[in-house]
């Protein structure tokens, strides 16, 4: 029997159709993200006379500096990563599976979404109000008597940490949430009546299903992570460096468009590097399990 | 054929009105925050209202407007640019500004020669006021007063002392003179890195805002600042106040420039001829707290009490950074302080 249009797997759209609905996002992108990558690129190899030139990677690659702070980023993104998961995840989870009210559950999501909309002065604030001498978790701490004076919490990594969870955190629990809310319930019943208990069932069969929102959670979150400017800015106090300040001086405080091109460039190819990486032993895992 | 008519019509007005849009309109980079508002009322709101053009202010910082020129320099779109000292230098040097006809800019006679900067008798640049960045204290947490940059290192302000980051413009000059005041030299910035080592301070901050914060928490009870933002922190009663130590405080001035090959001449002379006007100079410093650059400027006693230089200097106690030198020098500052200070 000969199968009709309609039989075959996936929609078919008519060429001029494919061309008008992709047109507009290839288009975006090729102006806002090719045009400008490419003129960076060229200038991490052109000089400013139009000569070619591999000087300025040269330059760059040689010096132990700027792989201290590229380690130093990467090790900021992989704290930030870690701890909101670590509190994204069971956040997900309680939203997804124990908020039964759709306007309880609306009303959770923007308040996660919340902090996305405060500008960055007012967020400065805020956290002095919290990590601050005078703030919460100092009085806290002295009342109880762990620390007998205010410990110094705001402009250091720890805050540069908090910071960037803080603004991170909306983007993990709205990636996994959704994930979670599409897996299939009648597994997770046919696990407890099999005799799985509940922590069993958490483990062996909603966990791994969640793990593909895990991991694009946690791609987006490391990503902004190291790229982050304003954030590790701010609550650095400009005592700590992460790549994007450095580049962000090249750029805009040296003028030194070259070097600011080429560190671009090492932090972009050393993210995805690592994120190859990480998808491949994440493959391999998935291969043996 | 009705239709054809009002079509006609239609892009004859429009035709029009751009043209009208064209002639008299222009782009004007200046500064952000109170500094932009109070420039939109000194300068632009009172051009625009009497010589009836559009003027398009975009509010960029110095470094960001400087950028902007480069990228536009075969092409401008901006007409009228204000930039710091290091930027206005570079940009002359770039050939992204123009020289200055005092033909057609009679109000420079005026501006104090401070305020004109030129190369071979020709001016790129005119000051429109002079600003300051000067040590101030919590007058109600700290007891002792400070009157020398280097009280700033008692250890009674350990981890309370806010300083310009290497994102501020007036991060390479303050460092510098640090680094004079210690015996050292443009050759020489070991003096500067060493006593910026021994510093605990709360913060090197990268924005005015940021600072604010900082202050107006409690958080920052001294540090270096402009004393014009120090003072509006005061008329909101936060306990602050700007000192002039005895070494003097670091100066600069906000500078305006034509810029190198806008199509509207004529019209960008105008609005810098109006920026000097005695009168737009004086209600910068009156609301700014900048120091005009006009002999025997009308300020009110409350301004004048407020001035860059304290309430009884003059000009004569800015110190004024040699600002070519602080741009040149900037990138290899900032490099020093990355290596050396931060990640010591």
């Amino acid at each position: 029997m000969r199968r009709g249009r309609s039989d075959r797997v996936g929609l078919h759209i008519p060429p001029f159709e494919a061309f008008l609905l992709l047109g507009g996002p290839v288009l975006f992108l090729v102006l806002f993200f090719v045009v400008p990558f490419l003129t960076m690129a060229s200038d991490s190899v052109w000089t400013d006379k139009g000569e070619l030139t591999g000087d300025f990677y040269a330059k760059a690659v040689a010096d132990v500096f700027y792989w201290r702070v590229l380690l130093a980023t990467f090790e900021l993104g992989v704290w930030v990563t870690v701890c909101t998961a670590l509190i994204g995840y069971p956040l997900a989870y309680y939203i997804t599976f124990y908020l039964r009210d759709p306007l309880l559950r609306r009303l959770i999501y923007i308040v996660i979404v919340t902090p996305l909309f405060t500008s960055n002065v007012v967020r400065a604030f805020a956290w002095m109000l919290v990590l601050g001498r005078q703030g919460v978790v100092n009085k806290s701490l002295i009342l109880t008597g762990i620390a007998d004076s205010p410990l110094l919490l705001m402009n250091t990594r720890f805050a540069m940490v908090v910071g960037l969870i803080y603004i991170l955190l909306p983007i993990f629990v709205l990636t996994v949430a959704s994930i979670l809310q599409g897996i299939n319930r009648s597994l997770l019943e046919a696990a407890r009546d099999l005799g799985a208990g509940a922590a069993t069932t958490f483990w062996k069969v909603t966990f791994p299903l969640s793990l593909p929102g895990v991991l694009a959670g946690s791609i987006l979150v490391f990503t902004l992570s190291v790229s982050a400017y304003v954030t590790p800015a701010v609550m650095s106090g400009g005592r700590h460096l992460v790549m994007p300040m450095v580049i962000f001086q090249q750029y805009l405080v040296s003028f030194d468009y070259h070097v600011g091109a080429v560190l671009s460039i090492m932090l972009l190819v050393m993210t995805l590097l690592l994120l190859g990486v990480n998808f491949y032993f994440l493959g391999r895992r998935g291969k043996v399990a | 054929m009705t239709r054809n008519r009002v079509l006609l019509a239609a892009g004859l007005c429009m035709s029009l009105t751009a043209g009208a849009y064209a002639q008299d309109s222009l782009v004007i980079n200046m500064y952000t925050g109170v500094w932009g508002t109070n420039m939109k009322k000194c300068i632009f709101d009172t051009f625009q209202e009497t010589n009836k053009v559009t003027l398009q202010l975009d509010q960029k910082v110095s470094s960001v407007t400087y950028t902007s020129l480069r990228q536009q320099k075969d092409n401008p779109q901006i007409d009228v640019a204000w930039l710091d000292g290091a930027e206005s230098d570079q940009s002359w040097a770039d050939s992204l500004v123009d020289a200055i006809d005092p033909a057609k800019v009679p109000n420079m006679k005026h501006v104090d020669k401070r305020a004109l900067h030129q190369t071979d008798g020709k001016v790129y640049a005119v000051g429109t006021g002079f600003y300051a960045t000067g040590p101030f204290q919590n007058t109600k947490e700290v007891k002792k007063k400070i009157t020398s940059w280097f009280d700033l290192w008692d250890p009674a302000l350990a981890n309370r002392v806010v300083l310009p980051g290497t994102e501020l413009s007036n991060f390479a000059p303050i460092f510098m003179f640090i680094n004079k005041q210690l015996g050292g030299d443009s050759k020489n910035f070991e003096p500067a890195i060493a006593k910026f080592k021994e510093l605990k301070a709360l913060s090197y901050y990268p924005s005015s805002g940021v600072v604010a914060s900082s202050i107006q928490s409690g958080e920052a009870l001294a540090g270096a600042h402009y004393p014009n933002a120090i003072w509006a922190l005061n008329d909101q009663n936060v306990p602050v106040e700007p000192v002039v130590p005895k070494e003097g405080v670091v100066a600069g001035d906000i500078r305006v420039h034509l810029v190198k090959g806008t199509k509207k001449k004529a019209l960008a002379e105008k609005l810098i001829d109006h920026a000097l006007k005695e009168e737009v100079l004086t209600c910068l410093g009156e609301n700014l707290f900048i120091g005009p650059p006009i002999k025997n400027p009308k300020l009110s006693e409350k301004a004048k009490q407020r001035m860059p230089w304290g309430a009884t200097g003059s000009l004569d106690n800015l110190v004024m950074p040699n600002w070519k030198e602080v741009g040149e020098l900037k990138p290899m500052l900032i490099d020093l302080w990355n290596r050396r200070v931060v990640q010591k």
